[in-house]
């Protein structure tokens, strides 16, 4: 019973450490990937990868956190509030799911996660921004072009959105698959979720915590 | 400042001589949430701008005025100014009285006036922000917030996370540094920085993160997560009554602006 009691004290506070981390691997990998190849953000890896590891309520906390650093930037990103956490929350139920096991499984879930940053991120955007479209290359090169084809303005941009949030998101969850594999596994079993993101076989007994 | 002068320093609420740096912290986020939002709602010019300018005044009478103004402008240029010339892209041409002609096609009025309201909205909101952000330690607005119930540990995420980033962008100068030294091409063309992402990105991530197990047995031993009500060093005086009724007034002119606003604006 004692012993119990230890292990859910530290495990609280291994991933107390965790969602600072997180927030800081969203800031860096969005300024080394999205500088370089100018498509990947990359801001939501650190989000996905606690959600996965350590469950969707530390995931939504980073997705929270994330958020409002970013708001210290730039303050209307503030409205795009909900859709962090809910990256946070889905990686923490997809990972139950044991999804993060096998790369193919991690990756056909792209379009949850496109549809959360692209569609529902463009539709926040169209309500917030006077319902036009928001000068980013989404809009530049897939939703002009599709307006101006005859696409009501609302598809056009959202679709455009949806595209390029696709190509984000697959790679995101192409490079948390690779940090989760790369971690040991007497790292992983200790956090939450650990134990749906290892295919390592153990008794929880035989963990030192 | 003399180390006799530096312990003193603790020995009294933290002051920064300035009125609005010295504001209380959660009455300062109160006012500028309130204005700042209210920008948001009313979304049209007259509104931003009336922000903004109060946002320009209380900058003006800060020491972070220099810091304001040059942000400000970078995200103008940065926020609005792409936006306003994709939007004046996407309507020319469109019916309605004209406000100017564009490359032989007319720019209607409805157009501009649309994009003032982005401006201005953003502008309002993003000017009142930052007079809170650039005035507002995170650890004073931390340490108000501890003291009207909100739990150590996440006012201690929120703290660690500020001082995170900075701990791993200086991680990642030094991998950068170390893989370069061992042959990996960190410079140069698109191709050659793409090739170069993981083997730097990877060692930052893996390695802080596994150090993660190593910081929490230091928490545990300093009895982090003992019951019991944690002590600060740094202290905040405690809200003035006008503050806190300055914080109220906000609250109000938001929701009644907000109102008036979206009804005759």
């Amino acid at each position: 019973m004692n012993g119990k009691k230890r292990k859910k004290k530290k495990m609280d506070n291994m991933t107390k450490l965790l969602i600072p981390l997180a927030v800081a691997i969203n800031m860096l990998a969005y300024n080394v990937l999205y500088s370089t190849t100018m498509v990947i953000l990359g801001d939501s890896i650190g989000t996905i990868l606690v959600g996965a590891v350590c469950g969707p309520g530390p995931g939504a906390v980073v997705g929270i956190l994330s958020n409002l650093v970013n708001v210290i930037k730039n303050p209307v990103m503030i409205v795009m509030l909900p859709l962090n956490v809910a990256f946070g929350v889905v990686s923490g139920y997809l990972s139950r799911k044991k999804i993060f096991i096998r790369l193919w499984k991690a990756v056909l879930c792209t379009p949850i996660y496109g549809f959360i940053g692209g569609w529902l991120s463009g539709s926040i955007i169209f309500l917030a921004m006077g319902g036009d479209f928001w000068g980013n290359m989404a809009s530049v090169f897939v939703g002009i072009p599709l307006f101006n084809a005859g696409v009501p303005k609302y598809f056009a941009m959202a679709v455009g959105q949806l595209l390029f949030d696709c190509i984000d998101k697959a790679a995101c969850l192409i490079l948390v698959y690779l940090i989760i594999r790369s971690l040991p596994d007497r790292f992983l079993i200790k956090l939450p979720y650990g134990k749906y993101v290892t295919s390592k076989q153990y008794d929880e007994s035989e963990v030192e915590f | 400042m003399t180390d006799r002068e530096f312990i003193e320093s603790f020995r009294h609420y933290q002051k920064k001589g300035n009125w609005w740096c010295d504001f209380h912290p959660i009455a300062k986020l109160v006012f500028c949430l309130a204005f700042g939002f209210m920008s948001l709602i009313v979304f049209k010019w007259q509104a931003g701008l009336a922000i903004f300018i109060l946002a320009g005044i209380i900058a003006i009478f800060t020491p972070a005025r220099k810091t304001y103004f040059i942000t400000l402008g970078v995200m103008f240029v940065v926020g609005c100014l792409f936006t306003v010339v994709v939007r004046l892209y996407v309507h020319m041409g469109d019916p309605g009285p004209v406000a100017f002609y564009l490359f032989g096609k007319a720019v209607p009025k409805a157009a501009v006036i649309s994009c003032l309201d982005l401006i201005f909205m953003i502008e309002g909101f993003l000017g009142i922000f930052m007079t809170f952000f650039l005035t507002t330690e995170m650890r004073d607005l931390c340490y108000s917030f501890e003291q009207i119930g909100m739990s150590p540990s996440a006012t201690f995420m929120v703290l660690s996370t500020f001082s995170g980033i900075a701990s791993i962008k200086e991680k990642l100068n030094s991998v950068r540094e170390s893989q370069r030294a061992r042959g990996i091409e960190t410079e140069g063309s698109l191709i050659v920085k793409i090739k170069s992402v993981l083997p730097v990105l990877f060692p930052v991530i893996i390695s802080s993160m596994t150090g993660v197990e190593d910081r929490t047995l230091a928490m545990d031993a300093r009895a982090f997560a003992a019951n019991g009500k944690h002590t600060a060093l740094r202290k905040v005086a405690p809200a003035k009554p006008v503050e806190k009724l300055i914080a109220v007034l906000a609250l109000i002119i938001c929701v009644a602006g907000s109102i008036a606003g979206r009804i005759y604006l």
